[in-house]
């Protein structure tokens, strides 16, 4: 099960979002911080898995952006961590050619994406479902 | 690239034709001129923190007048919503919008509704008050005839959604099942699901329609139905087994390649989509043959498909394996699933090794010959410069652990114990070593240099259970008293050599496994000797020493977190002269120490230490705080060393010096798995015999308990293992009753709180018996545990008292005898016994005037809410002198309360015909008639459904008992509740009012707030019970 989806870049600021329980908005801020913290920690030989607390967070870097996943532990890592590609080609798509300061513009449009409870299975064929302009 | 997107975007227009100017990239970059684009850009030039928040501070602001002004229009509104949107994403509190937020969604037009719902769905949580006003808009917008108002309705629904409101959209949702278009019954079984997570119980019914969903013709209906299905599969996966031919069906389908190709991601088909179903596949075939011989082709064929070199393809395979290993074992599946293993974790890309290790660690029980395959690889990984790696490779090592490869194993999870800091990975290791050494340790010295490793390390953050389990291991002892004497011994010994190093700071956990070993703190003499001719400051009693606190600034903090100090009666009674009082009895430390702790309850020990308690250390504190904590390690690097060298002598010693390092530990590591490597399919047995494992059997107990009982006389050691048995004693008896034991049992705190009790007789006596305890334990956090009769000397009187009117109920629970009234003559004293259908009431009459009591008579006076029957007990004919006579009287309950008082009187004639009476009082409370009901959760489901009467009520958890599991032991002790069971954040418990009325509780979790829900046919009972549950949730 997915807990939460991250998009946050280098600097530490918050692009996107997206928590499946409740978490309160001060627990975020620390938690988000304490992410991207062990995300930069880490080196390109290491594994794009890391234990946080009682969750596994599967990162995934794009330029200066970091795509963070935290999973509970039945959850398959390399079908999240493929799944975060998956949704960045899609993005890119719409986008013809994704970049950060899209992904902050588009929140809404990400947002609806996220239909399918915690579980990315679903994702793919929701994405974009809801138009996002004029926003 | 992703074909889907184009599929998505070919389908949209059809529904989103409203949306004219919409679509695409042209539009998306045109709105950077909006003003969220100015405020993230805004954001984004910032660099400090600071100017960030300030930003958003004024944003904030002016957005709170924007959204509050009548004048604003939707059309603001929603522009409005997405910037606090953006706001409360980066942390900042945007509450005030909520409400307008819900606004939106009822008034708005298509897009303004969207923006409205969304906001609601990022803001809000399940038990936001707010969101029940959402539920009319929902209603509304699920019965709207534009498809994309009914689209958004379900959307928001599958993602929140008040639970007490479902029924009112349930049928609307129902009927969407049918709908014509796909991505409304797509969306009608998410929203479902959503039902099902967060009340199980309201979609019972539509079970047949989910079956329809599985087979819809929609590829993305039928996919969402799987979610509903791993879910309820995973919870009880006998009830779908004859779904098995349909999930075997459709992942054929999918791994052929019968899916749109849209569903392809890198030309694998619906890689998602075919985890899932091995998922489901691999619960209905755990332990079930027939239904695994159904999918062994289907499972052939997934494997031999995803050979393709790619990541997804390695993620399907790990599924594959994992389900090949789960259900029922074929030989010709195990080999390639170990194959794939194999090239896991011996490639070279990181995460794939990771992968492999996690496979790895699932498979190794079943088939340990694969850790011999691969141990020189695991040998790698040990020391891998990847911390996780290392972390899963220590994993798989705890798997594999036995007798003979324990030390090192253990000896690596301390190395790699000692470089972490992270809380969560120090409470999980420590806990793995703990277990690992209860059950294999080779040795005494090796068992308590590794536990006082754990200790120190482990501090004040590990799992009580491990001091717990390890002092009851140290009482109870084994099957030799000799090896246990020396277990102690050692124990002591090694504690003593500790606490000799200077400017050592030890967690306060380790201080109290030491105290109690050696209770009279005779190894701090010297310390507090040397202390103070250092000019250590000299002790001060409690008072004084937070008066000083007051005054100075700079106190340390010494609290350990976590433990809660009730404000302590028992203060005043404290020693001043504590710790000279202890040195005093320090000259046969080990026994005396022992001795007294007697009376100590064990269950109690994480609340240990009162504010005094740690005092002894605040003088050998007074040094250096900042000392590292050495771990006493050397023995268990000799440890290793011999074994190592042992080995050394069998090698040929041609390799590389590095190389033939690798070769010694993975001798070591592996010792012991290759006799057993004859595969075992079904997993193999623990045959290990558990050396340091307590005894919990019913059996061993009960023989140890009643050698200790003709043996009154034996040492203070075994009279301690008494006291360890306890727990688990309590729960068998309850179904043992046939056996007549001579046993008591003092009110233990794991049944009835004594708070709930209204009588504390024998604490009372013993806190003055062991006054000699040193003050450490004086203080009232310090729970005292009453000793089994039959080793108190000092309660002959009680005992002899007990025992004579105990032969016919020792069976049931009872509460410890307390004196109600007495006059010169006799003295009554009274006790609960609770058995299954009634509250048996105990009085009894002791003669304490050496005359001879004619007769006795006890009445009981007539009260409202109960029924009291006599019960036929031992009469004796006459009650002679010093001696003592028991009426029983069962008492029934009529009518529910919270607490009454049962009152009657004794009246007597002595020898010389005078008659006398004398009156008492005994305090009954409510939960004196709750007894567990032991039913299973689907009996819940329909009781449930069956009571009429509930009631409601959050209640804030304190700290302890913060996570659901901890908050339902509080109330399954306390108010003898029976847990169903526990799912995610929910638990079932039911509990019944003697004679049999039957009360059920649902309990919910978010975050600290637990919500209790009772149902029962009694329309009082739920409130009764819930004023007893508040008070046991706020009482702890």
């Amino acid at each position: 099960m997915i807990k939460f989806f991250l998009m946050v870049n280098k600097q530490g600021q918050t692009r996107l979002s997206k928590y499946y329980e409740h978490v309160d908005i001060s627990k975020r801020t620390l938690l988000e911080t304490e992410v991207i913290k062990s995300c930069l920690s880490r080196s390109n030989e290491q594994c794009s898995f890391i234990e946080y607390k009682d969750f596994k967070l599967i990162y995934r870097q794009y330029a200066a952006l970091f795509i963070v996943v935290g999973v509970n532990d039945t959850e398959n890592e390399m079908a999240i961590y493929e799944f975060i590609h998956n949704f960045v080609e899609v993005l890119d798509e719409y986008f013809s050619r994704v970049s950060e300061l899209d992904v902050s513009f588009f929140n809404t449009v990400f947002h609806g994406t996220w239909q399918a409870h915690s579980s990315p299975y679903q994702v793919l064929v929701l994405a974009l479902e809801d138009d996002p302009t004029s926003v | 690239m992703s074909d889907i997107v184009e599929k998505t975007l070919t389908a949209l227009p059809g529904l989103f034709l409203q949306n004219q100017p919409g679509g695409g990239p042209a539009a998306a970059k045109a709105s950077f001129s909006s003003r969220l684009g100015s405020l993230v850009r805004g954001i984004t030039a910032l660099t400090s923190k600071h100017e960030e928040e300030k930003l958003i501070q004024q944003e904030l602001s002016s957005l709170k007048a924007t959204v509050s002004a009548p004048t604003t229009t939707l059309k603001m509104m929603k522009e409005c919503m997405v910037r606090l949107i953006y706001c409360e994403m980066l942390g900042y509190d945007a509450s005030f919008g909520y409400i307008h937020a819900i606004k939106l969604a009822q008034q708005g037009n298509l897009l303004e509704k969207r923006v409205g719902y969304l906001a609601v769905s990022l803001f809000l949580h399940e038990s936001h008050e707010l969101l029940l006003l959402l539920v009319n808009t929902v209603v509304k917008d699920l019965q709207s005839t534009n498809l994309v108002e009914v689209c958004m309705a379900l959307t928001v629904v599958s993602q929140i959604f008040p639970r007490e409101m479902i029924p009112a959209v349930l049928p609307l949702i129902e009927d969407k099942l049918q709908h014509s278009k796909e991505i409304i019954r797509r969306k009608a079984v998410l929203a479902l699901y959503k039902f099902h997570l967060i009340a199980p119980n309201q979609v019972q019914h539509i079970h047949i329609k989910f079956r329809k969903a599985l087979c819809d013709r929609d590829v993305g209906v039928m996919a969402a139905s799987l979610h509903i299905y791993l879910r309820m599969i995973k919870e009880n996966s006998s009830g779908y087994k004859d779904l098995t031919g349909s999930f075997v069906t459709i992942l054929k389908q999918v791994v052929g390649g019968k899916l749109p190709v849209d569903f392809n991601y890198h030309s694998v088909p619906a890689p998602w989509l075919q985890i899932q179903l091995l998922r489901i596949l691999g619960l209905l075939g755990k332990d079930d043959q027939r239904t695994s011989e159904l999918m062994y082709d289907v499972l052939d064929e997934s494997l031999r498909r995803a050979e393709l070199n790619h990541n997804v393809t390695y993620a399907i395979l790990f599924e594959c394996v994992h389900t090949v290993y789960s259900i029922y074992p074929k030989s010709e599946l195990l080999e390639k699933a170990a194959k794939c293993i194999g090239k896991f974790v011996l490639s070279p890309k990181i995460n794939l090794k990771y992968l492999g290790l996690k496979a790895l660690t699932y498979v190794i029980q079943q088939d340990p010959t694969l850790a011999l395959q691969h141990q020189m690889t695991i040998i790698e990984c040990l020391d891998h410069p990847d911390p996780i790696i290392k972390r899963e490779t220590l994993e798989l090592l705890y798997r594999i652990t036995n007798a003979q490869n324990v030390t090192v194993i253990v000896q690596k999870m301390l190395e790699y114990l000692h470089q972490s800091k992270e809380e969560y990975v120090i409470v999980n290791l420590v806990g793995k070593i703990a277990e690992l050494a209860e059950k294999y340790a080779p040795d005494n010295a090796w068992f308590i240099q590794t536990m006082n490793a754990v200790f120190s390390v482990g501090g004040d953050v590990m799992h009580p259970d491990i001091p717990n389990n390890f002092l009851r291991l140290l009482a109870e002892g084994f099957d030799d008293e000799t090896e246990d004497q020396q277990l102690r011994l050692y124990a002591v010994q090694s504690y003593l050599t500790l606490l000799d190093m200077e400017n050592v700071l030890y967690p306060q956990r380790f201080l109290q496994v030491m105290s109690w070993v050696d209770a009279s703190l005779s190894f701090l003499d010297d310390f507090v000797a040397e202390g103070l001719s250092q000019g250590a400051a000299p002790y001060k009693p409690h008072h004084q020493r937070q008066e000083e606190k007051l005054s100075q600034e700079k106190v340390l903090n010494f609290e350990p977190y976590g433990l809660s100090f009730s404000s302590s009666g028992f203060t005043g009674r404290q020693s001043p002269a504590g710790i000279s009082l202890g040195s005093d009895i320090s000259g046969n430390s080990a026994e005396t120490g022992l001795k007294e702790t007697n009376s100590l309850k064990l269950e109690g020990i994480k609340k240990l230490w009162g504010k005094e308690g740690y005092l002894p250390k605040k003088e050998s504190k007074t040094g250096d705080e900042s000392g590292a904590l050495p771990i006493p390690q050397e023995s268990i690097m000799e440890n290793v060393d011999q074994a190592i060298t042992k080995k050394d002598q069998s090698q040929v010693l041609t390799q590389s010096k590095e190389e033939k390092e690798k070769q010694l530990l993975a001798s070591s590591l592996f010792v012991g798995l290759g006799s057993e490597s004859t595969v075992n399919l079904l997993g193999k047995a623990d045959t290990v015999s558990h050396k340091f494992r307590r005894k919990s059997k019913v059996k061993e107990a009960k023989s140890g308990e009643t050698t200790s009982t003709h043996n009154m006389t034996c040492s203070s050691f075994s009279s301690l293992s008494n006291v360890a048995y306890e727990d688990d004693y309590y729960l068998n008896t309850l179904h043992d009753r046939g056996d007549k034991e001579l046993k008591t049992f003092s009110l233990n705190s794991e049944l009835l709180d004594s708070e709930s009790l209204t009588e504390l007789p024998l604490v009372e006596k013993f806190s003055n018996c062991s006054l000699s305890t040193p003050s450490l334990f004086a203080d009232n956090s310090m729970e005292i545990f009453h000793p089994p009769q039959s080793t108190a000397a000092s309660v002959a009187k009680e005992s002899s008292l007990a025992s004579s009117f105990l032969e016919e109920t020792t069976e049931y629970i009872h509460s410890n005898a307390m004196e109600i009234c007495n006059n010169e003559t006799i003295s009554v004293s009274s006790y609960k016994i609770w058995k299954d259908d009634c509250l048996l009431m105990v009085w009894s009459v002791t003669n304490k005037s050496g005359l001879e009591l004619k007769s006795a008579n006890l009445e009981i006076f007539p009260a409202e809410n109960f029924k009291v029957t006599e019960q036929p007990g031992c009469c004796l004919p006459v009650t002679e002198a010093e001696s003592t006579r028991s009426f029983q009287y069962s008492v029934q309950i009529e009518k529910p309360f919270t607490e009454e008082i049962l009152s009657g009187f004794i009246s007597y004639h002595m020898m010389d015909t005078h008659s006398a009476q004398l009156e008492f009082s005994v305090n009954l409370s409510l939960l004196d008639f709750i007894r567990p009901l032991k039913i299973s959760s689907e009996d819940f489901g329909k009781l449930w459904l069956s009571f009429a009467n509930d009631v409601k009520q959050n209640v804030k958890m304190s700290e302890s008992q913060a996570a659901l599991p901890s908050a339902l032991k509080t109330l399954q002790q306390k108010l003898r509740l029976h847990i169903i069971e526990i799912i995610g954040n929910e638990g079932l418990l039911a509990c019944q009012l003697l004679p049999s009325i039957p009360c059920l509780l649902h309990c919910r979790v978010y975050a600290d707030v637990l919500v209790l829900w009772f149902r029962s046919s009694c329309s009082t009972l739920p409130d009764y019970l819930l004023y007893q549950c508040q008070k046991v949730m706020e009482g702890s």
